[in-house]
């Protein structure tokens, strides 16, 4: 159990600064993902946490205490690789009990622990096998069951799942949520993706060019956003920001956009349009729509059914009120549904 | 360091301490080997342009000043220079060409060809020592010599090989190319192999031929390696020794002093010329040198790097 | 079997295929010819060695060869002992010397580092054709000539090998070292359990090209010896050739399978791996 704080951190490779003037709480218990694009700082943070990569200035404190400097091996962390960082030479069970070996744990209980861990993430029958015989998913999990085994405090986690493909992610999200839920132990979850953000996180802290943008739960994060930048990152496709007057811009989720043939009444868009293409992605469908004067948006829609939306047809564009979100010039989130002047300069722009 | 500016002094003492530690720690590691580089390589190579500079000998090197008096070479380091240019010349001719057809005449894989290749790498393993024995014997000029027998049966006239001024180097280039055209041909068949078939394929959709491909292609694409083998032949030729001393120790004449020779001999075997032998053997560095710019500054830009 | 030879003659163009893989073969034999023609000629009798013609396979099978060899006057023995020791002693200095720098090149910051590499990468390019002169008088004035450690000491100078090594310890990622060290493993540790068995390969190739180079080294110990019982066997061969009243070539190529044949053994046991390595020498 661990809460980790970072004070006014600095980080500087040589002459480019990376990170400057940092402070974040990283809450106790909860499952922490730090999202962003690559570059944006989230795994040099990490880093920071684990002690392979130390702060350049400032102070990060574990439970209160100053652990700035201290060498990895004393602070009560593990982490899991991207590339799992499996030692090739050594056998499964070489792998999840070296850290053990080097910490002096006595022997019996060095061979509960790895009895007890192989079982939870299922390669008790591989203990003894090289990681080279194994499948990535297999390693992922000597990966895990290594960290775990060190019982610690803090679990860091650096896209871990990347490697993997589509369908043992998405199993492989539900077992680490599960896990952490089970442990109850502060997990640090560093990705690109925003789906696996969107769906481990209990806080997510969404990262750009070292700032931080905004930290909320994905809930908040998606209806909250704080900036065009933090609306535009979470959802596929990204929200539809248009431009109004005076450089405050509107933006609208693919999702909550209505697409007809006729006009529906009670809406605060309208918009003519024309559909270039149509994709059907199953559950949903989606469309690139061509608005009269040349901007193209993108709609989502779950009626995945409707023949009559076809390529090339005209249709009306419309969203509710409640739907719509203002940024000033600035990029910076005004509200959504309102302020009802903005609204009623949306209403003077409908066609 | 100026972001360092926010920790407190301990701090930055403790950071201070673990840098140092550590860099400690790595200059102990590299320290063994960069005194062994120093000792036996960079200092030698110093030193031996300070005994080019001297008159003197192995008891006492630094016997007289001379400046650059023992660069000015005798004539016989022009026969010298031009031996180890023939040498150079006709060992780059037929390596390069026969290391480059093996490689495409082996580059299926089958156990035939694996076979073969391992068979014509074997003498690249050998000592060169052994290697000119074994062929000073094969090709004696005596009665009993095997390839004068075989000659003769063919109905060829006997050829005196290492014992005629005119075919003496040409043997030992003859000799070097049985023994290293198999590790060549090696480095070429890997850069093969590591065109991607779909290359070939897509040739062959495009109509082109076979001995198209393999001058629009294939020599194109290994041409990093056909560089590499450009360089280190030059340089290896440049610093021949071994089987030459063997199979004629630089006769009949001179016809077979190459540089590496040439320099050994007025080093140990004459009175007072070690400084001259020093500058000698600079030249031959500087040679080596020139060379090879030359080659980085001409040939590399035909190279084509993936 | 038989199907497979059915198989070679279904192929396209099965003609030219066979007339090309003949000719392989008689260029094979060819290639192997010099080393049969060596072992045959070494156990024949001295005359059976100068018949004209030359016979194929000797008529008398005969150690004629080796007991002049061993009854020149030379200590073989001892030639062949200085081999074996200097061999031994020179690919145990190189890794010792060799792992820790290119350990440190490959995978740590410390300040002027670029600049040690440098020197490494210019001792790269220094041919030992170039700095024997000097090193000899260094042996000489230490008194160290008539001993065999100017075989030795010199060649723990492997720019080349640093080089090597160092690229295979770079291909090592970083997170393996890293979480080693969450794993509370410490440097020493790091180097022995996690670098050093992961180099494996790439060490036993350096340890090979030194047997090899060493083994068949003939210029440097020319250079560097003034006595005959600090030569090792390559020395030797040379020798023989001097010391008879013409050349018995019978004893030559016994002396010659000698150092030949340990060579040719190691080769048989361990091919691919030497081609890998040599291969693998040329791409870098």
């Amino acid at each position: 159990m661990a809460e980790i704080v970072f004070e006014k951190v600095g980080k500087s490779f040589g002459s480019t600064k990376v990170i400057e003037n940092l402070d974040l709480t990283i809450e106790d218990g909860k499952f922490t993902v730090l999202v962003g694009s690559s570059g944006c700082g989230k795994t040099t943070l990490l880093r920071m946490i684990a002690g392979i990569g130390p702060a350049t200035s400032g102070r990060i404190l574990m439970d209160g205490k100053d652990i700035t400097h201290q060498p990895p091996e004393k602070r009560d962390i593990a982490m899991v690789f991207q590339n799992y960082a499996i030692y090739p030479t050594m056998s499964v069970r070489e792998n999840i009990e070296f850290g053990l070996k080097n910490k002096k744990v006595p022997k019996e209980e060095r061979d509960r622990r790895i009895a007890e861990y192989a079982e939870i993430v299922g390669m008790t029958p591989y203990l003894d096998r090289k990681p080279s015989d194994l499948s990535g998913g297999q390693r992922q999990r000597i990966a895990l069951a290594r960290a775990m085994v060190k019982k610690p405090s803090v679990f860091l986690m650096d896209e871990p799942l990347s490697n993997l493909d589509a369908k043992l992610r998405a199993a492989m999200r539900v077992e680490l949520i599960e896990l952490q839920r089970r442990l109850g132990t502060t997990f640090v979850y560093v990705t690109h993706d925003q789906i696996e953000a969107m769906s481990m996180a209990d806080t997510i802290v969404l990262m750009e060019k070292g700032e931080i943008q905004q930290i909320g739960s994905p809930e908040e994060i998606y209806h909250e956003p704080a900036n065009i930048f933090s609306a535009q990152f979470i959802g596929t496709p990204p929200m539809n920001v248009l431009p109004m007057e005076d450089g405050i811009r509107f933006g609208v989720r693919p999702e909550s956009i209505d697409m007809e043939h006729q006009r529906v009444d009670g809406m605060a868009l309208y918009r003519k349009g024309h559909i270039i293409t149509r994709e059907m992605l199953g559950a949903e469908m989606q469309y690139k729509v061509r608005l009269s004067d040349g901007t193209t948006i993108m709609v989502r829609s779950e009626e995945n059914d409707r023949s009559d939306l076809q390529e090339d047809s005209d249709v009306w564009i419309m969203a509710r009120a409640s739907r719509i979100h203002f940024f000033d010039k600035d990029g910076k989130h005004i509200g959504h549904g309102g302020p009802d002047s903005l609204l009623a300069k949306l209403g003077g722009m409908n066609e | 360091m100026t972001s360092l500016s926010s920790f407190t002094t301990e701090q930055v003492r403790e950071l201070k301490r673990i840098k140092r530690r550590s860099w400690l720690m790595s200059y102990a590691m590299i320290l063994p080997a960069i005194l062994f580089l120093l000792a036996f390589v960079i200092y030698p190579t110093v030193s031996m342009f300070i005994m080019s500079l001297y008159y003197g000998n192995a008891m006492n090197p630094y016997k007289k000043f001379k400046g650059l008096a023992n660069y000015n070479v005798r004539p016989d380091f022009w026969v010298a220079l031009r031996n180890t240019a023939a040498y150079t010349g006709m060992a780059l001719v037929l390596v390069m060409v026969l290391s480059i057809l093996f490689a495409q005449w082996m580059y299926k894989s089958r156990k035939l060809n694996n076979v073969a290749q391992t068979v014509f790498f074997t003498p690249h393993l050998v000592a060169g020592v052994s290697a000119g024995f074994i062929w000073s014997w094969l090709m004696s000029s005596q009665p009993y010599g095997l390839f004068n027998t075989v000659f003769n049966a063919l109905g060829f006239s006997t050829v005196r090989w290492l014992d005629d001024s005119s075919t003496a180097m040409f043997s030992i280039v003859l000799m070097n190319t049985w023994k290293n055209v198999g590790y060549y041909c090696l480095i070429i068949m890997s850069a093969m192999k590591s065109i991607p078939t779909e290359i070939y394929e897509s040739a062959r959709l495009d109509g082109s031929s076979s001995i198209k491909t393999f001058f629009k292609i294939t020599i194109p694409m290994i041409s990093p390696q056909l560089f590499f083998l450009l360089i280190t032949i030059t340089t290896g030729s440049f610093k021949v020794f071994d089987s030459v001393r063997i199979m004629t120790n630089g006769g009949p004449g001179d016809a077979t002093r190459v540089l590496s020779m040439y320099i050994y001999d007025y080093a140990f075997e004459r009175n007072n010329t070690l400084g001259y032998a020093c500058a000698a053997g600079i030249l031959m560095m500087l040679l080596m040198v020139a060379v090879t710019v030359f080659d980085f500054g001409f040939v590399e830009k035909k190279v084509h790097y993936q | 079997m038989i199907k497979a030879i059915k198989n070679y003659f279904v192929q396209p163009k099965w003609g030219l295929q066979l007339f090309s893989d003949i000719v392989k073969i008689l260029l094979m034999l060819a290639f192997i010819f010099p080393f049969y023609w060596m072992i045959v000629t070494a156990f024949k009798s001295y005359t059976e060695s100068m018949a004209v013609p030359p016979t194929l396979i000797p008529s008398v099978w005969t150690l004629e060869g080796y007991r002049s060899t061993f009854n020149s006057g030379l200590d073989i023995l001892n030639y062949a002992k200085n081999t074996v020791i200097v061999t031994a002693s020179v690919i145990t200095l190189q890794l010792l010397i060799m792992v820790p720098a290119a350990y440190a090149f490959a995978k740590r910051e410390f300040p002027l580092k670029g600049f040690w590499f440098g020197i490494v990468l210019v001792a790269f390019m220094i041919p030992l054709q170039l700095t024997y002169i000097p090193v000899y008088l260094s042996m000489q004035s230490m008194n160290l000539v008539n001993t065999l450690w100017p075989q030795i000491l010199p060649m723990g100078a492997d720019a080349f090998g640093i080089f090597m090594l160092r690229q295979s310890f770079k291909q090592i990622p970083d997170e393996i070292i890293e979480s080693a060290k969450l794993d509370s493993a410490g440097e020493i540790q790091i180097m022995l359990r996690i670098m050093l068995p992961m180099c494996k390969s790439a060490m036993v190739t350096i340890a090979m090209f030194s047997f090899i180079g060493t083994w068949n080294a003939y210029f440097w110990p020319l250079v560097m010896t003034r006595n005959e019982s600090v030569r090792p066997l390559t020395m030797a061969v040379e020798k023989l050739r001097d010391v008879e009243m013409g050349i018995r070539w019978n004893s030559l190529m016994a002396a010659n399978t000698l150092l030949v044949v340990p060579i040719l053994i190691v080769f048989i046991f361990a091919s691919k791996k030497i081609i890998e390595g040599f291969a693998y020498r040329g791409m870098k």
